[in-house]
């Protein structure tokens, strides 16, 4: 079996788990500021605003591990991501509209 | 001066044993610290506290200091400057714990009403463990800094504004996606009505704690500014003109008109591109709302949890267990990475 599908996962895995560590605590300052912070104030807005960058990175975390599962199985890279074209359209268009949100 | 300073002391003198009397959150009205006598604040003419005044952002100069030539205690640390009434004279500064020296107030300007302290500080310790034991991703031994800090009552200064504004916006939105995505223009003109906008009159008191404690505020809790309601209390003193609280409070309006903006437009994807507004109707108050604070040091950083002297509610800083973010963020990316992995191997999309 090639190990090379798992390397990558657990690079993904690495690279993610560090890049998501800004990302939980902007998750955790918005779930504090809807509990805590007068709704509606310019504090408020402030706090919840940026939330589409933790949806970029789930979605980006998602998109790469589906390339890896295919690759997994096929055996090739080249195929995985070639399949993975309509996937990557659909997630650019709901980056690009939570984007100009 | 020295007049001004016999009437305050007189004011806050035991009627019956000439001790020095406290203000008392649980009452409400003077308690002597000697003989426990209770001497009531209250008077016919309390109403008028809430009164507003109008302000014309076109008159040359609205508003002139005024010399009140109080004893003020300065901190040498942060450079606030606040006012002892009674027996509540400190070394240090309440808003950062910083060494004081007392000194001669410069200029400052009238204060018009406060709202006194309604809870007293056993009640907001409590609160601020509440508020530090409920932190998310928190260091374990928060809890424990905390408890080494210090917590100091002060009366901070706010304005309250009122305005009228009549604005004309230009908006645009976007529609579908792929090659139907268009965007759209739209404008249009609203009345917008802001009614006792909180504005720190104090660099101490920063908005996003403003947000965090003061969520309801009811002018009927205002009092007249009174010696009897600060003694046992820090008070800061209004020391900026209105036309800066208005600059301080332009930012903050600012998102808050454009986010009505975006809710009368009412569509997804709003973006306001500009508007133009015309104020009118400008009232304020320069009045003093009551805090509790707890400076902590964690790690070398100070910190501070304030918590609002009319209800409780509370709001500060924290900070984050770097371990705990790690450890909930690869919690977060196995379960999406597992999702991914299984949606790319049974070739779903």
């Amino acid at each position: 079996m090639d190990p090379t599908p798992l390397i990558a996962a657990c690079l993904l895995f690495v690279a993610s788990t560090a890049i998501g560590m800004a990302n939980v605590r902007k998750i955790i300052t918005i779930y504090e500021a809807k509990h805590e912070l007068k709704q509606g104030s310019a504090g408020w807005i402030r706090s919840i605003s940026g939330w589409t960058l933790v949806v970029f990175w789930l979605l980006i975390t998602w998109f790469l591990a589906t390339i890896i599962g295919d690759w997994h199985v096929s055996g090739d890279l080249d195929g995985a991501i070639d399949r993975s074209w309509l996937r990557l359209q659909i997630m650019l268009e709901i980056m690009a509209a939570l984007g100009s949100d | 001066m020295e007049q001004q300073r016999a009437v305050t002391q007189s004011e806050i003198q035991c009627q019956s044993c000439g001790g020095q009397c406290a203000f008392d959150p649980a009452q409400q009205d003077l308690l002597c610290k000697s003989c426990g006598s209770l001497w009531t604040l209250a008077t016919e003419d309390d109403h008028k506290a809430a009164a507003e005044f109008p302000f014309n952002p076109d008159a040359p100069m609205a508003e002139p200091p005024i010399l009140l030539g109080d004893q003020i205690h300065q901190c040498q640390t942060c450079g606030g400057e606040v006012i002892f009434t009674g027996p509540a004279l400190s070394e240090t500064c309440p808003y950062c714990d910083g060494p004081v020296v007392l000194g001669i107030e410069d200029k400052a300007y009238a204060t018009m009403a406060l709202v006194p302290f309604r809870i007293d500080r056993d009640y907001a310790t409590g609160r601020i463990n509440e508020w530090v034991s409920g932190r998310v991703a928190a260091p374990n031994d928060l809890s424990a800094f905390a408890a080494e800090g210090r917590i100091a009552s002060i009366y901070a200064p706010f304005w309250t504004f009122d305005s009228r504004e009549a604005i004309e916006y230009w908006a645009s939105y976007t529609t579908g996606s792929g090659d139907n995505r268009r965007r759209h223009k739209v404008s249009g003109k609203m009345n917008v009505f802001f009614d006792d906008l909180l504005v720190p009159a104090s660099e101490h008191v920063t908005p996003l704690i403003r947000d965090g404690i003061l969520h309801d505020f009811r002018p009927e809790y205002l009092r007249p500014y009174r010696a009897g309601y600060l003694a046992g209390f820090a008070a800061e003193r209004h020391t900026m003109p209105v036309r800066k609280g208005l600059r301080l409070n332009a930012d903050d309006k600012d998102l808050l008109i454009r986010n009505k903006i975006k809710k009368r437009v009412g569509r997804k994807n709003t973006k306001v591109d500009s508007y133009r507004t015309d104020t009118t109707g400008i009232h304020y108050r320069r009045i003093l709302l009551p805090v509790w604070i707890l400076h902590y040091t964690y790690r070398g950083t100070a910190k501070k949890v304030v918590v609002s002297g009319i209800d409780g509610r509370t709001y500060g800083e924290r900070p984050f267990s770097p371990w705990k973010l790690a450890s909930y963020s690869a919690l977060l990316t196995a379960l999406i990475m597992a999702v991914g992995l299984v949606w790319g191997a049974t070739g779903i999309l």
